[in-house]
């Protein structure tokens, strides 16, 4: 019970860590990586879950959640060579174009 | 067998979608063939739906394989059928547009089909997973579209603001849902419910996982922490797409909440009323602010459409134990649908002749160049801005109704005057249209106009007029009335229950 506790709080300080990433770090190819680590984070937790419930469902979600993750990092990386293309870097400060303009 | 023939709309849709992409394979298609191929499978779909249309049943798909995650009543039929008749009318509607933007292609109506699969499924999941797949279709369909030009860098930058914000919050549905097995040990709506009813430990752990699905929620409406995202990325996308988002996948995600909302939230109303409350407050004032400073339409639009989630939330607000309110929450969103897709498509239909980003100005005289265009664009505003004989009025009524027999009176005063606002962005395009002269010299339209698009913005500006006086003229011509919409939602709640 105890190494669950402890295995479920890692999961919550990972998830955090990730959060911390997507709105701290500029970097686009950062970003990606943290909300990665969010997902992973979350599957941790079913699995954990899991174990507590004696029961197989959380372990196939986690499975679920790891194909979608699959899907996600598809497009995600399709955006990033987009935007690289036009900027020549991951800085996502650099895109500015659909500021208000009245900030400008 | 009954499972098969339930599922068919879902399946018409899903092989329109894979046939639409073998199709784009080849260059002897042209966009006519793709929106001809789109609109035959969603009729198609529209029909067997209308098999079951106004019955009152509840069953679950395939109960044996699938257990009770896919699970169809009325309240899913109606929907699908919102949804699929909001697409068609999308696909007509921009048919001038895509004529004109060379860089759709068909692959683009085989991805919109895709994305209203998943919608599709989104209105029929009962287990929160299903949902999360189903609503992950749909999403990234919609980020493709959104960029679905490359060669743009504002459509590639809203496609990647849009990306980045939506998945990050996708991820709180998902420890909502981890949270919530834990607590409950499943992750099926109607156990969930049994659950709540009868046990009363690791409550904690429930309720902070339904918050956080609640962010989820409130993030793809566009409600008030979490708004910013709209105006960037309806003004970075092709208007057709803005369309798309803000009317057909906006319902698709009512459509599960509202399901959540009825069998599993009401149940911790109490804990989110004050929260509820504040942010149907700012909601409206902040989208009011937004709104008033726009210069360009689309913008306005986006920025009105924040407003009139503020109307939805205080009918949620008002939903009352067992939904007894929600008919007005699906009424107010059948009139959104309509006015919304007229609103942005008839903008896309003057965007295909121009090449200028549509500000006020720009509609200029244009009562004086095409009156059929001014004499629809002035019905939509009139129903977004709720103006009687106009279906927009009869939704804000019933909200309004509803809000305040619910007690909440003074926050239905604050929307109805937020409504009042909101005829000053919306009055002020019309104004623009028949009160100034045209700046420049663009030749008089005869009406010869041989384009879909047209009359399908006709076909909706009648329903519009329809919904607000449906009702009135039923008396002298033997009609559908919207009492008979008040009927159907009835019965689409009333099998939430069975």
């Amino acid at each position: 019970m105890t190494t669950l506790l402890g295995y479920g709080t890692i999961a919550i300080i990972l998830f955090s860590i990730g959060v911390i990433g997507v709105v701290a770090r500029r970097n686009i190819f950062v970003m990606y990586m943290s909300i990665e680590l969010m997902l992973n984070a979350v599957n941790l937790l079913l699995v954990v879950f899991s174990k507590l419930h004696q029961d197989m469902d959380g372990q196939i979600i986690a499975m679920m959640i790891i194909a979608i993750a699959a899907a996600e990092a598809a497009i995600f990386l399709t955006v990033m060579i987009l935007l690289f293309r036009s900027k020549g870097s991951l800085d996502s400060d650099l895109f500015i174009k659909l500021k208000p303009e009245i900030n400008r | 067998m009954n499972s098969i023939l339930l599922i068919l709309p879902m399946i018409s849709v899903l092989i329109g979608a894979l046939v639409l992409m073998f199709m784009s394979m080849y260059d002897t298609f042209k966009i006519r063939h793709f929106i001809t191929v789109s609109v035959i499978a969603l009729v198609i779909a529209v029909i067997f739906s209308m098999g079951n249309f106004g019955d009152l049943y509840s069953e679950s798909l395939f109960p044996v394989i699938l257990g009770d995650r896919i699970v169809f009543d009325s309240y899913a039929n109606l929907f699908s059928i919102l949804l699929l008749v909001g697409t068609i009318f999308i696909i007509l509607v921009g048919e001038s547009y895509a004529n004109k933007k060379t860089y759709l292609k068909g692959e683009f109506y085989s991805i919109m089909l895709f994305s209203l699969f998943g919608m599709l499924l989104l209105a029929h999941a009962n287990e929160l997973i299903t949902a999360y797949i189903a609503f992950e279709i749909a999403s990234f369909s919609v980020y493709i579209m959104v960029g679905f030009n490359s060669e743009d860098g504002r459509r590639v930058e809203a496609m990647f603001k849009y990306l980045v914000l939506g998945s990050f919050i996708g991820v709180f549905f998902l420890l909502g849902t981890a949270l919530i097995y834990g607590a409950t040990g499943t992750t099926n709506l109607t156990e969930i419910a049994e659950f709540m009813q009868k046990s009363q430990e690791n409550i904690a752990l429930l309720y902070i996982g339904l918050t956080m699905i609640l962010f989820t929620f409130l993030f793809k409406i566009a409600a008030f922490p979490f708004q910013s995202w709209v105006l960037d990325v309806y003004r970075g996308s092709p208007v057709l797409i803005t369309a798309y988002m803000a009317s057909v996948f906006k319902i698709a995600i009512f459509a599960l909440f509202l399901r959540l909302y009825i069998q599993e939230f009401s149940m911790i109303h109490e804990l989110w009323e004050p929260i509820f409350e504040t942010l149907t407050l700012l909601t409206l004032l902040i989208g009011t602010w937004m709104a008033l400073n726009q210069t360009v339409i689309k913008s306005m639009l986006a920025a009105s459409s924040i407003v009139h989630t503020g109307y939805l939330i205080l009918a949620f607000l008002a939903l009352g134990e067992g939904g007894a309110g929600s008919y007005a929450i699906i009424f107010y969103l059948i009139a959104y649908l309509l006015s919304a897709i007229g609103a942005f498509g008839l903008v896309s239909h003057i965007i295909a002749q121009t090449k200028v980003k549509i500000t006020y100005d720009d509609f200029k005289g244009l009562a004086h160049e095409r009156p059929y265009l001014a004499a629809m664009m002035t019905i939509f505003l009139l129903s977004l801005a709720g103006i009687p004989s106009t279906i927009g009025f009869m939704g804000k009524f019933y909200v309004f109704t509803e809000a305040i027999s619910a007690g909440y009176t003074l926050l239905a005063t604050l929307a109805i005057l937020a409504t009042m606002i909101s005829i000053y962005y919306y009055f002020k395009l019309i104004a623009m249209m028949y009160f100034y002269s045209s700046d420049k010299e663009i030749p008089l339209q005869t009406f010869d106009d041989k384009r879909i698009s047209t009359y399908a913005i006709g076909a909706l500006g009648l329903l519009t007029i329809w919904g607000g006086i449906g009702s009135i003229v039923v008396f002298f011509v033997p009609i559908p009335s919207i009492d008979e919409i008040l009927v159907v939602t009835q019965t689409a709640i009333a099998s939430l229950f069975i």
